[in-house]
């Protein structure tokens, strides 16, 4: 039964790209338990993508079954509420373009504070120059 | 490196992908751009082909790498990709970028994924000593920019 829903939910795909500035308000403890649940997220194998953390700001694609994608953004704003959340791509894809889940920090230096928003912004497709 | 700021903004981006509807020529000149792009760029790292499989690790400054990682992730040509490391690093773990791996053992290349591979022995032989060429030449570190 289980097998059935999620081979439907297979075939209905969504990949979210945003930003936010959640991390902000979040704690060295509150980070290493959300970089603990993305290792474990990353073994349920159900969200594929990566979050990328630079300073305040997250950096994410996420990628799923429609729904659990839905429920993972409504789980984040009731975590962590708005925050400077902007989706900046919402797509339905025909397969994932990952096959895992990662979270990564980014170094803070201040020279390259534009790099994180680039990384997405070519993800995207495109340019920023 | 014998940058003493650099390490502040070291990042590091490894992954796995599938790199399927590529033509040999288009892998070897795609290969050839990268390995100049990255010694430009001043990125380290190393790029093998596995069972059809892209190996890589690129570290470099989070202001070059960046950009970089989010326009393969966006690429077509990789498929099912795995990132297995996409963070800060206190210092670089290769001197240099290099290509290899490219022995291009042929057991199992009815697959799909291999079909960019040259299938004639001597044309093997070429594309392989074209690629490790890459390596070569990728082998002086250049001088960083802005440093």
């Amino acid at each position: 039964m289980t097998f059935r829903t999620e081979s439907r939910d297979e075939r209905d795909l969504v990949q979210i790209v945003y930003v936010s500035s959640a991390a902000a308000a979040m704690s060295a403890e509150e980070l290493e338990m959300l970089a603990e649940r993305s290792r474990n997220r990353s073994a349920s194998g159900r969200l594929t993508g990566l979050l990328l953390r630079h300073g305040e700001h997250f950096y994410a694609v996420i990628e799923g079954p429609r729904r659990r994608v839905f429920q993972r953004i409504e789980e984040i704003i009731g975590e962590q509420g708005l925050r400077g959340l902007q989706i900046l791509r919402e797509e339905t894809i025909r397969a994932r373009r990952f096959v895992n889940w990662s979270y990564g920090v980014i170094p803070v230096t201040g020279r390259d504070s534009g790099a994180p928003s680039e990384f997405l912004w070519r993800f995207c497709g495109l340019q920023t120059e | 490196m014998g940058d003493l700021t650099e390490a502040r903004d070291l990042l590091e981006f490894s992954f796995e992908s599938t790199v399927s509807d590529v033509p040999e020529a288009a892998l070897q000149r795609l290969a050839r751009r990268s390995a100049a792009f990255n010694v430009r760029m001043g990125l380290t790292g190393r790029l093998r082909l596995e069972d059809g499989r892209f190996i890589q690790s690129l570290e470099g400054r989070a202001a070059v790498l960046l950009p970089l990682a989010g326009r393969i992730l966006a690429d077509p040509r990789h498929g099912s990709i795995r990132v297995t490391a996409f963070g800060s690093i206190g210092a670089r773990r290769f001197a240099d970028w290099s290509a290899e791996g490219f022995q291009w053992s042929l057991a199992g290349s009815d697959s799909d994924n291999l079909h960019f591979l040259p299938s004639r022995p001597e044309r093997r032989r070429q594309a392989s000593a074209a690629i490790l060429s890459l390596g070569a030449a990728a082998r002086p570190l250049p001088a960083l920019r802005d440093a």
